[in-house]
């Protein structure tokens, strides 16, 4: 068994234990995320954490490979639900858990609209992606990206990948009706970033067109693209998002936020 | 369940939830309601029947997502939209102040929600006579055996009452409803969960396995 959490900073000794006055530094708290690249859930923490301006180290659980079900995950997340985040010892697991746990050590504004209707609009949205977005989503990786990675000699199910892509033409049609603003409720918040980690895989799995062949969606995105850290950063959140290549070599960037 | 907010006076609109008594996310919105000391009317939404696919319905909620929830304009659909406008209307917040805990409940209220299906696949085979689902146990097993380690040295299941406990008081319920209480009682600190939470006031407003199968949604 090994501690997945023990990388970077995590595998070097405090400087408290070398030199210095032996007190505890900002940067010994590190947030290490444990997460894949073209896995969304993974994406939303690492948006969040941008938009937040909180740091994260970052290191790979690989799908491919299956690692989410290998024993050392399992300790973490005995369910074998990805990303998993690390401060100190705390640890948090799952998208929904470990992004409000971001949030509310991060900077500025909390991002969840505070007026009840708007919030139940954000929530019903979020709830759209994730049973009529995600799945579909995630089905296109894996037969076109995840699969073929983990086995050379990956046939995909070209009828899953047919049905994937004509599942997701209703959710996105209505994603498209419901943009009537600068973001999807309105203000940027939590859905925006759910919608972005979906998106963008889309993107880059040569699934663009969905995007490009609606305008609502298509401008809100390009929009999304230049959105600067909520926290006041001069960071990008975007940015930190994997390409095709980043996917393929399993990297994942870790969060950096440049100087406070 | 995300954030915090101010709440808002509103005139006196009256809520009302369109629902059914053997739906999870129904049944989480009633113990939210009776927690939160919101009344509600109801009204059924037979999903049993498939009203959720119907026109009409799809008219109010493309996705058939529910259950429906309304006071004046302001509408909230499905379960993590109706528990935050419940939330945020109700008395109080159950949102933990605390990052730590916040992250925690989120991750349970998910853990809960990845058993929903097999949940209600038992309860639907006692009280409809359906089939439940081959792999309908194995999978509860896992999740309450998951929940039962996270509940050691606790009473609640981030400390103070939140929407962790909202949700798996919904899947308690359904499973004693569905004569699954063994699987509650054979795990100590699930257990102990249990007969605490059974004890709460909004325990005693959900439905029975009677009003279940004679689709009584009653008012909360």
């Amino acid at each position: 068994m090994s501690d997945l959490f023990h990388f970077g900073s995590a595998a070097k000794p405090f400087e408290s234990q070398t030199e210095g006055d032996g007190e505890m530094k900002k940067n010994q708290y590190m947030m290490q995320l444990l997460g894949f690249p073209g896995d969304p859930d993974t994406l939303k923490v690492m948006l969040t954490a941008a938009e937040k301006g909180i740091e994260a180290e970052t290191a790979v659980v690989d799908m491919s490979a299956k690692q989410q079900d290998s024993e050392d995950y399992r300790k973490i997340s005995p369910l074998g639900i990805l990303p998993a985040l690390k401060e100190a010892n705390y640890v948090v697991i799952g998208e929904h858990g470990t992004c409000v746990f971001v949030e509310g050590k991060g900077l500025g504004t909390f991002l969840a609209p505070r007026n009840a209707a708007i919030l139940a609009d954000q929530n019903y949205w979020i709830d759209i992606g994730r049973t009529e977005v995600q799945p579909h989503v995630e089905t296109l990786m894996q037969e076109l990206v995840i699969g073929p990675m983990g086995d050379a000699g990956y046939a995909a199910d070209n009828a899953a990948v047919e049905a994937a892509r004509a599942a997701l033409v209703t959710p996105l049609d209505a994603l498209d009706a419901k943009i009537a603003s600068e973001y999807i409720v309105g203000d940027f918040c939590y859905v925006d970033i759910h919608f972005t980690a979906y998106l963008h895989l889309l993107s880059v799995i040569g699934e663009a067109e969905m995007l490009n062949s609606r305008p609502n969606v298509k401008g809100w995105f390009e929009k999304i693209k230049t959105h600067k850290s909520y926290s006041g950063q001069d960071i990008i959140a975007y940015d930190l998002l994997p390409s095709l290549e980043d996917i393929k070599s399993k990297t994942l960037a870790d969060v950096e936020c440049g100087e406070f | 369940m995300f954030g915090l907010f101010k709440k808002k006076k509103k005139a006196e609109a009256g809520m009302k939830l369109r629902g059914f008594p053997g739906d999870l996310s129904t049944v989480k919105c009633l113990v939210m309601a009776a927690e939160k000391e919101v009344k509600l009317e109801t009204e059924l939404l037979d999903t049993q029947a498939g009203e959720q696919d119907q026109a009409d319905y799809r008219g109010l909620s493309p996705f058939g997502k529910h259950p429906y929830l309304q006071e004046g304009d302001a509408v909230a659909i499905g379960a993590e939209a109706g528990l935050a406008y419940l939330d945020t209307r109700g008395k109080g917040f159950l949102n933990p102040k605390k990052a730590q805990h916040f992250g925690h409940q989120n991750y349970w209220a998910q853990v809960a929600e990845t058993i929903s299906t097999p949940v209600e696949s038992l309860l639907h085979a006692a009280a409809f006579g359906s089939t439940a689902d081959a792999d309908a146990t194995e999978l509860v097993e896992v999740g309450l055996n998951a929940f039962d380690a996270a509940l050691t040295g606790k009473k609640l299941i981030v400390g103070e009452y939140s929407y962790a406990d909202v949700h798996w008081t919904a899947v308690a319920h359904f499973l004693v409803l569905a004569g699954k209480q063994d699987m509650i009682d054979s795990r100590a600190n699930t257990k102990a969960w249990y007969d605490k939470v059974k004890q709460r006031p909004s325990y005693a407003s959900l439905p029975s396995l009677e009003d279940i199968k004679q689709k009584q949604l009653n008012a909360a």
